[in-house]
């Protein structure tokens, strides 16, 4: 199987899972053959690929073009993280007023066209998966590898991190510890790492599908006031992702 | 329910230095689980000295919220924020491995490994919890499961009376307390001279032979009941449920579910904090050269949870929540031959936005 590792606006962290991943990729050297990784290889294939990871939302024209032309080269097209499943950090652009933003950041134009939002891959093209997370966990890369391997669908989590919270026998912080948790509306999959140290889960893992973020915010009303954490949520990683949206 | 019998001549009166020795007993005969303090709550967990129990702790809690004090006294609060579901029903339970050598498969069946389990300090709603779960994995399964049944069999309970209860608490309204009356191999109830013990089976005799202890005389009995009393009094009958499981069998319709779908966030926390709340799912976690098939706790409110041929059958949370309260107030008596819900409260307590469970039952049953 060919694959190819891509990267549009981002930080490069989620292609490291790769690199995490390195004595497993290399007994599966011979069923996965990475032709494009411009992060780990200075020798690089463009022809077709049986699966492309994608990193990073699409915020300029250039880009654009470009994942189209992946889409169009791809079999299988996998969104590796909050960047490319929901915008980023970068989105929260996306609510402000960006011409006044960008004068505010840059003395003079930039030489590329840059984009008013910054958008998901799935504004542009189909995406046959997302995976979650900022930055992603090798363990769900691993999974996709040995899905195809295997010929089954991955496992990767929908519900919501209260369940994997629980399921490691955490103490809900919000009931005990009067904290905001955004854990009810955000996929699981993180091993429920902030409130296993005692904070609220900030959805890096970005929203559930059909979040109740009316219901999140009257419920949080005595811990914080609705309007703050909406805030919280425009200035997070997955802002633009399109389950939420259209909330905020 | 079953009652492992509470004969007469059964009940002792016993000295704290007695009850710090019977701990000593438990801990050597059994893995001992008991209620600890641990973030700020009260929790079952695996204790190996007397000194670490909640002694003289109470809970306080509310919808959506819990809070620990201080309190003069011993057992002082109500249930730990966990049940004994943990123990028999673990969260995550590896059922089986698969390992690849050379070019064969090799299946290794993982059971529980067999040691004794002792639940120290189990209340009428939990003990009561435990026959549901038998009922479910064991008694009413024409399948009964061999790794609950394996750590069910190892299983030996301390219960104890409770003499207080929290605003969430509503076993009177369910019928399954606060009174202990069955299910357990030794009972407590504190009292102001002592602590009433009181053996309800042949190990439980057992297990207090060499303890230093004095027969416990009518007025003992007789304080202990007016503490049940007085905690049945600190709760309030919420609904009748015969009638209500009755009329919620018409109450079908969504207009009656909407309300509190628009509250709901569908985060499962009501079914994993429930004693009862038994789903499960299998989970394949794969590896290149070794699998492994673990059950672990799901949820009816998980958005996988109705998903068939990638199509979820309830989208909307209101049809979640319509699910999870009819089956434990009304058609699990058709499967199990009891309510799903023993009224612990803890659905309510640890609902992050505070949901009350009573108060729907009895908005959907007047409406
Ligand atoms: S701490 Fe957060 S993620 Fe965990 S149960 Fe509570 S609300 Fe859910
Ligand atoms: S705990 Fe509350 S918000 Fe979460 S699923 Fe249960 S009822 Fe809904």
């Amino acid at each position: 199987m060919k694959v190819g590792v891509f990267k549009f606006s981002s930080c490069d962290g989620c292609q490291l899972a790769f690199f995490e991943l390195e004595r497993e990729l290399l007994e599966l050297s011979e069923r996965f053959q990475i032709e494009y990784f411009l992060e780990a290889s200075s020798e690089n294939r463009w022809e077709r690929f049986d699966i492309a990871f994608v990193e990073g939302s699409i915020s300029t024209h250039d880009e654009e073009e470009r994942i189209v032309r992946i889409r169009e080269s791809s079999k299988y097209l996998v969104a590796i993280g909050a960047c490319a499943v929901s915008g980023g950090i970068q989105s929260a652009r996306n609510y402000e007023n960006f011409e006044e933003l960008f004068r505010r950041v840059y003395e003079k134009p930039l030489g590329y066209g840059i984009s008013r939002l910054s958008r998901p891959l799935s504004d542009f093209v189909k995406v046959d998966l997302e995976v979650r997370g900022c930055p992603i966990s090798k363990d769900a890369l691993r999974e996709i590898l040995l899905s195809h391997l295997y010929n089954k669908s991955p496992n990767l989590p929908s519900y919501p991190l209260c369940l994997e919270c629980k399921r490691k026998l955490n103490t809900c912080v919000v009931v005990a510890h009067r904290q905001v948790c955004l854990g009810p509306i955000t996929v699981a999959g993180c091993g429920a790492l902030c409130p296993s140290y005692g904070r609220g889960c900030y959805g890096c893992y970005g929203p559930v599908e059909k979040p109740n973020l009316e219901a999140l915010l009257e419920g949080y009303k005595g811990l914080m006031p609705s309007e703050n954490i909406k805030e919280l949520l425009r200035l997070g990683f997955n802002a633009y992702n399109p389950n939420i949206r259209v909330m905020l | 329910m079953e009652v492992k019998g509470e004969d007469e001549g059964s009940n002792y009166l016993i000295d704290l230095d007695s009850l710090v020795e019977l701990f000593g007993i438990l801990s050597q005969r059994y893995r001992v689980w008991a209620p600890k303090v641990k973030d700020g709550v009260i929790r079952y967990m695996p204790t190996s000295s007397f000194g670490e129990l909640a002694l003289g702790y109470r809970n306080i809690e509310l919808p959506g919220y819990y809070e620990l004090k201080k309190e003069e006294g011993y057992f002082t609060y109500t249930h730990p924020v966990n049940s004994l579901k943990e123990l028999l029903h673990p969260p995550e339970l590896p059922l089986m491995r698969v390992v690849k050598q050379s070019s064969e498969l090799l299946f290794d069946y993982t059971m529980p490994n067999g040691e004794r389990l002792c639940l120290f300090d189990v209340r009428a709603c939990d003990l009561w919890a435990l026959e549901v779960l038998d009922r479910v994995f064991i008694k009413n399964n024409p399948k009964p499961d061999p790794y609950y049944k394996s750590l069910r069999d190892n299983l030996f309970t301390v219960g104890v009376n409770c003499s207080y209860a929290t605003s969430t608490c509503f076993c009177t309204t369910m019928g399954t307390g606060p009174e202990v009356r069955g299910g357990y191999d030794l009972l407590l109830t504190e009292l102001k001279e002592g602590f009433l013990l009181q053996v309800g089976s042949e190990e439980g005799r057992e297990v207090i032979g060499p303890l230093k202890k004095r027969r416990a005389e009518e007025r003992h009995l007789q304080e202990k009941e007016n503490i049940i009393k007085r905690t049945e009094g600190m709760m309030q009958k919420d609904f009748h449920r015969q009638e209500a499981r009755e009329r919620l069998y018409g109450r079908m319709d969504e207009t009656y579910w909407e309300p509190v779908g628009k509250r709901c966030l569908a985060c499962t926390n009501c079914t994993q904090v429930c004693p009862t709340c038994f789903c499960f799912d299998m989970v394949e976690k794969n590896g290149l050269s070794e699998s492994y098939r673990v059950r672990a706790w799901d949820s009816c409110f998980s958005p996988s949870f109705a998903t068939l041929h990638r199509f979820n059958l309830r989208q909307s949370i209101h049809s979640r929540y319509r699910q999870w309260l009819m089956h434990k107030f009304a058609y699990w008596v058709d499967q199990f031959g009891t309510y799903g819900c023993v009224g612990c409260g803890r659905c309510i307590t640890w609902c992050p936005v505070g949901i009350d469970v009573r108060q729907e039952v009895r908005r959907i049953v007047q409406a």
